[in-house]
């Protein structure tokens, strides 16, 4: 069953000079309890999109054109107390940096209990303050009792995100977004916090959105993955396939790129050039300008995400080529 | 080259109504680099490897030990001395956006170390920008552009362009691909192993990316809460780690592989740096009763590999 159906997305920023397009006709589909991984660079619309599922682009950012349906219901046309029903209650969301996104002023707990009141998930307060209570316990933070009082800035970077994951999980939501949830983590704090959300997916049998950079974080927790370039997916299958045999050369390109830990090699592979900046897309495959296996018709022609095997999508018109 | 002994940092926090109280920043660190050499430095946040880093150049005091840089002790030198020792030594610094000045043209960046020693007439000043440019793999064109113009990879070769400008023999790089996106890691790693090899640069890289330390390193040195707890040529540090803080951190990083790798008798929790003991203690699963009361010293296992952990 499709839990979270993206159609046609594009948005971007308005600026003086025009607008800027980010994400440019992105589609994809995620399943009942399942995790899909968005992975991109920096500056590739992975983020853009996420926030754009849940209406949260603040301008001068703008979604364009395209559908966001959350259990067959489009996001992007249903006003506003629809809408706030939806965030915080059905899809929750985990950023980047948990430092940035809790207020600095209100303890863990009110902040925690603040969700849940203002969803309506509890009675009164009491019963509130147990749940948080209960949930901070679960996201391993000892001492919940302690910490429920505690104010962000006394809470080191893995417990601001495990607070925070606590908060996005009060409502019991059936969508999680996770926005690069552990880049901003040392790497020990990292396997932690990617084992929980892990172990509460499957728990809590909710669907999550990994949105990150790092390739290897979502070897063996995705069961599916879409690889974003310049704004666009070139690249969507299950997880296994994708590291076993990727067909888009920037995957490929991607997967040599990671260095491997078990490996001393003398040279590490690198991606020629860089990533264009939006508006100054390449023209034909956005890819073109630095793929070693680019042709004229690349050059010339953009190429379009098409089916190539059931569960299997590739833009490229050279797919399985090897670079 | 360089040799550190025990140099200790401690940063004393206070104030009105706060107690005061020393962060322990560093503690009794010692090693030594050859010339050519790659030392890589790893911990997590907090660890201590940037004070270190940064105490190796003189760039803060220390409260003790020594650093000798050819034989010379750096804190014992007067301004004038150390600023000829100063052009042996550069730094390439984390974050490419907050260390380049916006104001600055890449030309006026990278021969701003030249002008302040007085190298060169203004004309051969700018052949060495151009030529510099060209080094690290930027177009010529450049050199009239503002910092703004370029992305996080270019501004990081500006960066190192700007290190190498004096031609030094030590360069300090503190994290200098953490703030890049992977394909362009492995551009800066490849560059900065090329430099090394053409100009026989001595580095000390710090870095809490474990993959990528192993792949410019030749010895590395594993920092927690202040202190070295295991120190190694690179392959046998990778092959055998023996501290469990080293073997946790090896096992914590995700490989493309899967998580094959994984060790789960860590305690799943985070906890303070306790005031006596061993600091990994809390969360290590071969905890002693010795651990919580002894601060563990450093020992050597083979003449190239040391640990401090009573298990040895």
């Amino acid at each position: 069953m499709t839990l979270l159906k993206v159609e046609g997305l594009k948005a971007g920023f308005e600026t003086t000079d025009g607008s800027v397009t980010v994400v440019d006709d992105v589609s994809f589909d995620i399943k009942e309890s399942e995790i899909f991984a968005l992975v991109g660079e920096s500056g590739c619309g992975k983020s853009v999109t996420a926030y754009s599922i849940l209406n949260l682009l603040s301008p001068p950012g703008k979604i364009f054109a395209g559908h966001i349906f959350f259990q067959n219901e489009d996001l992007l046309s249903i006003d506003l107390k629809r809408l706030n029903d939806i965030r915080g209650r059905k899809i929750g969301m985990v950023f980047q940096e948990p430092s940035s996104f809790l207020n600095p002023v209100f303890t863990i707990g009110e902040q925690i209990v603040e969700t849940m009141i203002f969803h309506k998930v509890v009675q009164n307060i009491s019963q509130a303050k147990k749940k948080a209570i209960s949930f901070l316990e679960r996201v391993g933070i000892p001492f919940a009792e302690k910490r429920f009082y505690s104010y962000p800035h006394e809470l080191s970077g893995g417990m601001k995100q495990r607070s925070m994951i606590a908060m996005a999980l009060s409502c019991n939501p059936e969508l999680l977004i996770a926005d690069e949830p552990t880049t901003a983590l040392d790497v020990t704090v990292q396997e932690q916090i990617m084992n929980l959300l892990e172990d509460l997916q499957k728990e809590l049998k909710m669907s999550v959105l990994l949105i990150t950079h790092n390739l290897s974080l979502v070897a063996e927790r995705a069961e599916r993955v879409a690889v974003m370039y310049a704004g666009k997916i070139v690249e969507e299958t299950k997880t296994e396939l994708l590291l076993e045999k990727p067909l888009h050369p920037y995957t490929q390109g991607l997967i040599k790129s990671v260095p491997d830990i078990t490996l001393k090699e003398k040279k590490l592979y690198s991606i020629p050039g860089v990533v264009p900046v939006p508006g100054k897309m390449p023209q034909g495959c956005r890819f073109s300008n630095r793929c070693p296996i680019a042709s004229d018709i690349c050059k010339k022609k953009e190429p379009v995400l098409e089916n190539i095997e059931s569960d299997r999508r590739v833009a490229c018109f050279f797919a399985g080529e090897q670079i | 080259m360089i040799v550190t002994e025990n140099i200790t940092k401690f940063f004393h926090l206070g104030g009105f109504e706060r107690k005061k109280k020393i962060i322990r920043a560093v503690e009794n660190v010692s090693f030594n680099i050859e010339k050519g050499e790659t030392l890589g430095l790893v911990g997590e946040s907090g660890s201590g490897k940037t004070t270190t880093g940064r105490i190796l150049l003189r760039l803060m005091p220390l409260t003790a030990g020594r650093v000798l840089f050819d034989g010379t002790d750096i804190f014992k030198l007067n301004s004038r001395t150390l600023k000829l020792y100063r052009r042996r030594m550069q730094i390439v610094f984390q974050d490419p956006y907050s260390s380049l000045n916006p104001r600055m043209t890449v030309k006026q960046i990278i021969s701003e170390g030249m002008i302040i020693h007085g190298i060169g007439t203004q004309k051969e000043r700018t052949d060495k920008v151009l030529k510099l440019l060209e080094t690290v793999g930027l177009d010529i064109s450049s050199a009239n552009k503002y910092p703004h113009e370029f992305s996080g990879g270019q501004r990081q070769r500006i960066a190192i362009a700007r290190a190498i400008s004096l031609d030094p023999e030590f360069v300090v790089l503190d994290e200098p691909v953490s703030a890049l996106d992977v394909s362009i890691q492995a551009q800066i790693i490849n560059l900065l192993k090329d430099l090394q090899q053409k100009k026989n640069f001595t580095y000390l890289f710090i870095s809490h990316d474990l993959a990528v330390v192993r792949h410019i390193s030749h010895k590395i040195i594993v920092m927690y809460a202040g202190r070295v707890i295991e120190k190694g040529d690179s392959d046998n540090l990778f092959t055998s780690p023996l501290h469990p803080y080293t073997k946790l951190l090896l096992s914590s990083v995700p490989s493309l592989k899967g998580k094959s790798l994984k060790v789960n008798k860590y305690p799943d929790t985070e906890s303070d740096i306790p005031e006596k003991g061993c600091a990994f203690a809390p969360r290590c699963p071969f905890c002693m009763e010795r651990c919580l009361k002894e601060t563990p010293q450093e020992i050597s296992i083979s003449p190239f590999h040391s640990v401090a952990c009573f298990i040895y």
